[in-house]
């Protein structure tokens, strides 16, 4: 038997229209080794391909289907799952939903011994890690106009999902997280957060604001006090870049040798 | 206005003389935010990290390092020749606010050495918490460092602005503390921890009826304990956690493998390796009375009082109790697989919920997450297991140890004769 391949535009109301299909075809056979996977995926000559075309009513009806098959929980879980980066995502959350339909009622999503279930409940803890490095490792810097600014670069899509974090923590001031790897950024006012493309901010002249006259003097002291903690008796560089890889330092202050400009590159 | 030559002076000395200090956690507070500044994530976070690979969640700092004790192992001692300085309460506060408003850190953590008086000590410390809660509308996290002897009254008005209270005994032998630290006694830490526990007792009954009741340290207490300045032994230091767990209630005891950074007859001489590994294994031990399900006396048995180096407390009680296993994956209790060694928390809690539709093998096991290398050795599983044979082998810590620890072989070699 040969593999069957779904392919769609990548979004994910693609995806839903792809798992809707594969049940209206009855694809979702044992016998089938089914993918679905999006349009940039590398062919393979040995499979059948379909392109399908995105149909949000199709994708509508799946979603609905998840949600009374999961709860709000269960479907923020998978989620999250979903921001997970890599190829074979849509086969995963394919075994996930077919897993589940085929275990409804029961809740699936502690069933580690099945494939597919541990992959997305390690998905969910990248992720949700990735969301707490980002928590940690945003550095603001003042501008003139008194709104906080940061760079950052994230290895999963999370901005949106702790933008309510820093609305709360910071209520009382306006800031701006970019996402430097994606070009966007979101944008708190003081009342509500709203997302903004980074050439958009460039036609409203951010990166041409004068820092804060503080900002540089602030800078220097996170630094002085990040090498005072410092014990040099007890160095130990692995477990330093194990907690703080180096693929974040770029943006983070107490890693920069002289005070970060508060301007967000332009590549 | 703030002088900022003298100020990044200040920070750098008084940041300094603060990082002995263990603790920097900023867990266990919840605190919300209504349009002030900062709240207080129930997990806490971790903003950067030393590179000694500690973390750094908490902007901890001395208000002075002058202070009226001499005590041997403290680097601010009276007779220690070192630069002095003080912070204003001002200078905290804008230090404070601002390094919290960039997301540098959690919040504060104050301590200080000991001016004028503890009473007067106290006093300052809590005019900056206060400050920052009712002028600056700041919710983040504040951990105050209880100072050994001021009056109780100022400790219970501290508890009120802070999420966490702390004391440090630092000598965990009552012998030990009256050799380097003679003008201190056990007893001046624990009568301010017994203040504070019965405090967050009767405040928290009482807000059951009055909902208004002020929260009073919610992230409860801490102390710390300084390991390897004096000849105490880990049975010691294992029995004294313990009692601040069962009896004072506190939510954490830190372990710090002592720095030698002090030429003094009494200690350590300077050059001698930080016990490490020790203080790794002591707080292994910790987590084991704490979310294993051990007891103190069964972590270290009678003839021993000191924990192996080269292998873990866990993985030292199975092979002390090897009548024990193997046990079953698919029908153990919780409590059983807590146990076997290479599974931690999470993979046991996985295996649990997993079992329930599956019956597992030691692939499934090592894909949750398990260190199957030395769990194989204790399990049955569904399939057949040909490590089970080796369970009775006399050589199997041999083996186990030479198998999984090689990150602290150097460590190891170099530390040994310290304790034997």
């Amino acid at each position: 038997m040969k593999d069957v391949i779904l392919r769609h535009d990548g979004s994910f109301d693609g995806f839903l229209s792809a798992v809707f299909t594969a049940y209206e075809r009855k694809l979702i056979k044992s016998d089938i080794r089914l993918r679905i996977t999006n349009t940039n995926a590398p062919a393979d000559l040995f499979a059948r391909s379909f392109e399908l075309t995105t149909d949000p009513e199709k994708a509508q009806r799946v979603w609905r289907r998840l949600h009374a098959l999961w709860g709000a929980e269960g479907v923020r879980y998978f989620l999250k799952g979903a921001l997970y980066d890599c190829t074979e995502r849509d086969t995963v959350l394919l075994g996930v939903i077919r897993h589940s339909i085929a275990n409804a009622p029961r809740s699936v999503f502690t069933d580690y011994a099945h494939d597919d279930i541990l992959t997305l409940s390690q998905w969910v803890k990248s992720v949700q890690r990735e969301m707490h490095r980002m928590k940690a490792f945003v550095r603001f810097a003042k501008a003139a106009d008194g709104i906080y600014c940061a760079p950052v670069a994230p290895d999963f899509d999370v901005l949106p999902l702790i933008a309510p974090f820093f609305a709360r923590r910071y209520a009382d001031q306006r800031w701006l997280i970019a996402d430097m790897r994606r070009q966007y950024a979101v944008y708190y006012d003081l009342t509500s957060t709203t997302l903004l493309a980074l050439d958009e901010l460039a036609i409203q002249g951010w990166e041409q604001q004068n820092v804060d006259a503080e900002e540089p003097f602030y800078q220097r002291l996170w630094q002085d006090y990040f090498r005072a903690t410092n014990i040099a008796e007890r160095a130990n560089r692995r477990l330093h870049i194990q907690h703080m890889p180096l693929r974040y330092w770029r943006y983070l202050t107490e890693k920069q040798h002289a005070p970060k400009p508060i301007t967000t590159e332009k590549k | 206005m703030i002088n900022h030559d003298r100020l990044q002076n200040k920070l750098t000395i008084l940041a300094d003389a603060a990082k002995y200090d263990v603790s920097c956690s900023s867990s266990g507070g919840k605190r919300d935010n209504k349009g002030g500044l900062g709240n207080a994530s129930k997990s806490g976070i971790c903003h950067t990290y030393t590179e000694d690979g500690r973390c750094v969640s908490l902007l901890k700092i001395l208000l002075s390092n002058h202070c009226i004790y001499d005590c041997a192992y403290c680097v601010s001692r009276s007779s220690n020749d070192v630069e002095r300085a003080a912070f204003t309460v001002e200078e905290v506060v804008a230090l404070t606010i601002n390094f919290y408003r960039r997301n540098y850190i959690e919040g504060l953590f104050l301590s200080s050495g000991i001016f004028k008086n503890p009473d007067h000590t106290m006093s300052r410390m809590i005019l900056i918490a206060k400050k920052l809660r009712e002028e600056e509308n700041f919710h983040g996290y504040i951990h105050l460092k209880t100072i050994p002897k001021a009056a109780p009254e100022l400790i219970r008005e501290a508890g009120l602005y802070a999420d966490r209270l702390s004391i440090n005994m630092e000598i965990p032998t009552p012998s030990g503390l009256a050799k380097l630290a003679p003008e201190k006694d056990h007893q001046d830490m624990i009568a301010p921890m017994k203040t504070v526990r019965d405090e967050i007792v009767a405040l928290k009954d009482m807000r059951k009826t009055i909902k208004s009741t002020p929260k009073f340290a919610p992230a409860g207490q801490s102390t710390q304990l300084i390991v390897g300045a004096t000849a105490e032994t880990d049975r010691q230091i294992i029995d004294v956690a313990n009692n601040c767990y069962k009896k004072l209630q506190l939510k954490r005891v830190y372990y710090s493998g002592y720095v030698p950074v002090l030429e003094d007859s009494r200690l350590p001489a300077i050059g001698t390796a930080v016990p490490q590994v020790r203080e790794h294994r002591l707080y292994q031990a910790d987590w084991l009375m704490r979310f294993y399900g051990f007891q103190a006396d069964e972590i270290l048995d009678r003839q021993s009082p000191f924990l192996d180096l080269d292998i873990d407390p866990k993985l030292a009680w199975a092979l002390r109790h090897r009548h024990q296993f193997p046990i079953h994956i698919q029908y153990a209790p919780l409590e059983m697989i807590l146990r076997v060694p290479g599974i931690g928390s999470k993979s046991a809690h996985k295996i649990v919920a997993a079992r329930r539709n599956e019956r597992l093998t030691l692939e499934h096991i090592r894909k949750m997450g398990a260190a199957v290398n030395r769990a194989k050795y204790f399990i049955i599983t569904n399939e057949h297991n040909p490590h089970l044979h080796q369970l009775d082998d006399l050589d199997l810590k041999q083996r186990l140890a030479t198998g999984s620890h090689s990150k602290y072989k150097q460590a190891l070699s170099g530390q040994m004769p310290l304790f034997t």
